[in-house]
């Protein structure tokens, strides 16, 4: 699918400025650990202290390295995004291929249940998981994907009926091709692309959704400094110290900006919409 | 009409009930029970019985789960595990503040993201189109606890022109509005200038002008009544959204709302609390959900009721 559209992705701006954000952001987590070896030592003396060279996002609240901290939480902060929306993928995939290529009763039933985990305001639900569940890695991702898979299952499920009637599919089928067959090996290719588009889009709310989170105190109780958290500390200094929580916020905008950015391309480029 | 709005009011019934079942049994996900949480750890035995009877935890769970469902339906929300308070009496008491800020950044989404719009959509194509929709991108994807300390910093602290937080007052409702619906007047922006670039084009825009319409009029009375549709539509479904943002929102500005009472319902774990707050936002956005239904098939001509009953 990327080879198919590569052309009509790479002459559009959205790409390279989406593909630039998040390329920082992913230098960033991989380049973090090896060239910022400042020790998450506490030393008061530079509590709050502003930006300088060899610190270039300055220190939080304990004197520790931002720029450290800041590269832990783009590890976090990715991790979460793509395990999250890698989770709601599959199993919404699946639900929706299952209830999309079955018909009738079935498709019916399981779409019902869709709308129902739609009826709720999902970040409420999500929040009310995920403190319920006790703030760690594990159950933030959990709780996100426990309702963000019902727009992959819309999605697939959508996709599959415009395709299952087509003539390749009923040709296939003519020579004796198992249903399995027939979804992995027909079906699936041809929905990938609005598939591929969803992921990209959903992968920035994801990062949002975590970042709300972690503000709240709902993430992680294990001291990871997420951006969220690095926010909600560095909140109470904004008058003497605004660095502390201007900075992480520009972090997470860029990566969401970064995946809207980049869902924007794909999607104007496979629809070609207006463009 | 008459027969699709009654039907489609029906419909959210059991609707509203499979909710109130499915948040009823949320706290069978939960590890531990509520009466550690009452009791502490050095209760005797005999203590935990007890209370469990009187919680009707002894019960089995389809027997629990219907006792709440009807409770629920029948005004019985239960009480608070800490405070003993009625959960009803205590939403009440908060409903109040959160629909004043969620109306007024709805309001506030409106008032700037229309013009946005509109103007971006006049000038598409030149550099202040550019702008204004690479901004209207930057709002959409700026977090809310990002915008809202930020706001603070400049308009309280530097300029000194707005109180932080002040319930109650004008002044005081400027800041929270305008950080809650800092995104959804991006995203109205990006909406709007869509639907008029794509109305301009038609050629409903063309015979208004040629009949001799000023430019002003077909813009206000023709552009926009299309425009509208999709705005409408869109403030419709992201009212989910507002309301979950309006928990981080009130964090921030201390606001005396529903998302503070479940906030702190969350970190003292008072699930009668939560569960009672996770109904009260359900069914809001239920309702919004429905009223969009309604308004759509009333602003736009073209949706066919005769396709939709059949």
């Amino acid at each position: 699918m990327i080879l198919k559209y590569w052309k009509r992705i790479v002459v559009q701006h959205n790409f390279w400025f989406g593909s630039l954000l998040i390329g920082m952001i992913v230098t960033l987590a991989l380049v973090g650990g090896a060239f910022f070896p400042y020790s998450p030592e506490v030393t008061l003396s530079r509590r709050l202290g502003y930006p300088e060279w060899s610190h270039p996002f300055g220190f939080d609240l304990y004197g520790r390295d931002l720029l450290s901290g800041c590269a832990l939480g783009a590890q976090v902060s990715l991790y979460i995004a793509l395990s999250t929306v890698f989770i709601s993928l599959s199993v919404g995939t699946c639900w929706g291929c299952i209830a999309g290529y079955t018909g009738g009763i079935i498709d019916n039933m399981m779409m019902r249940i869709v709308d129902i985990f739609m009826a709720f305001p999902s970040f409420l639900l999500t929040l009310a998981i995920a403190s319920l569940l006790g703030p760690n890695l594990h159950n933030v991702i959990l709780a996100i994907a426990a309702t963000g898979w019902t727009s992959f299952a819309r999605v697939a499920r959508g996709e599959v009926l415009a395709v299952r009637r087509l003539l390749y599919v009923e040709a296939s089928r003519s020579i004796g091709a198992s249903h399995l067959r027939l979804i992995t090996v027909h079906l699936l290719p041809a929905i990938l692309a609005p598939l591929l588009i969803t992921a990209t889009f959903s992968i920035s709310g994801v990062m949002i959704v975590e970042a709300s989170l972690s503000f709240l105190g709902l993430a992680s109780a294990d001291h990871l400094p997420t951006w969220g958290r690095l926010l909600s500390q560095g909140r109470a200094y904004i008058y003497d110290a605004p660095h502390l929580s201007f900075i992480p916020g520009i972090l997470i905008m860029f990566g969401v900006l970064g995946f809207n950015f980049l869902g924007d391309a794909l999607r104007d480029s496979v629809f070609n919409s207006g463009k | 009409m008459l027969v699709y709005t009654v039907r489609r009011i029906l419909l959210t019934f059991p609707l509203v009930v499979v909710v109130v079942a499915a948040v009823g049994s949320l706290i069978y996900v939960v590890p531990g029970s509520p009466v550690d949480l009452i009791l502490g750890d050095y209760a005797t035995e005999a203590d935990r019985l007890e209370l469990m009877r009187s919680l009707g935890l002894d019960r089995s769970f389809l027997e629990q789960l219907s006792t709440y469902v009807q409770g629920v339906l029948q005004g019985d929300w239960g009480v608070s595990l800490l405070s003993g308070q009625s959960v009803l009496e205590s939403l009440m008491l908060h409903i109040t503040p959160t629909l004043i800020l969620t109306l007024s950044s709805m309001l506030c989404a409106v008032v700037f993201g229309v013009p946005i719009g509109v103007y971006a959509a006049l000038h598409k194509g030149k550099w202040l189109d550019s702008i204004l929709m690479f901004g209207s991108l930057l709002l959409v994807s700026m977090p809310n606890f990002w915008l809202g300390p930020l706001l603070i910093l400049i308009f309280s602290l530097w300029l000194d022109l707005l109180p932080v937080t002040e319930f109650g007052t004008l002044r005081g409702m400027i800041l929270p509005s305008v950080t809650l619906g800092g995104s959804l007047s991006g995203i109205v922006a990006r909406m709007t200038r869509e639907s008029v670039v794509v109305s301009i084009q038609q050629d409903f825009y063309v015979t208004a002008l040629a009949k001799g319409l000023s430019r002003s009029r077909v813009l206000w009375c023709h552009v926009l009544r299309h425009a509208s549709i999709h705005v409408v539509s869109i403030i419709g479904l992201q009212f989910g959204a507002l309301l979950t943002v309006a928990v981080i929102t009130e964090a921030i500005f201390d606001w005396p709302g529903l998302g503070t009472l479940m906030f702190k319902a969350l970190s003292e774990r008072d699930y009668p609390l939560v569960q009672g707050c996770v109904i009260v936002f359900s069914m809001s956005y239920i309702l919004m959900n429905l009223l969009t239904d309604l308004v759509y098939v009333k602003v736009d001509p073209r949706v066919d009721l005769y396709d939709i009953e059949n």
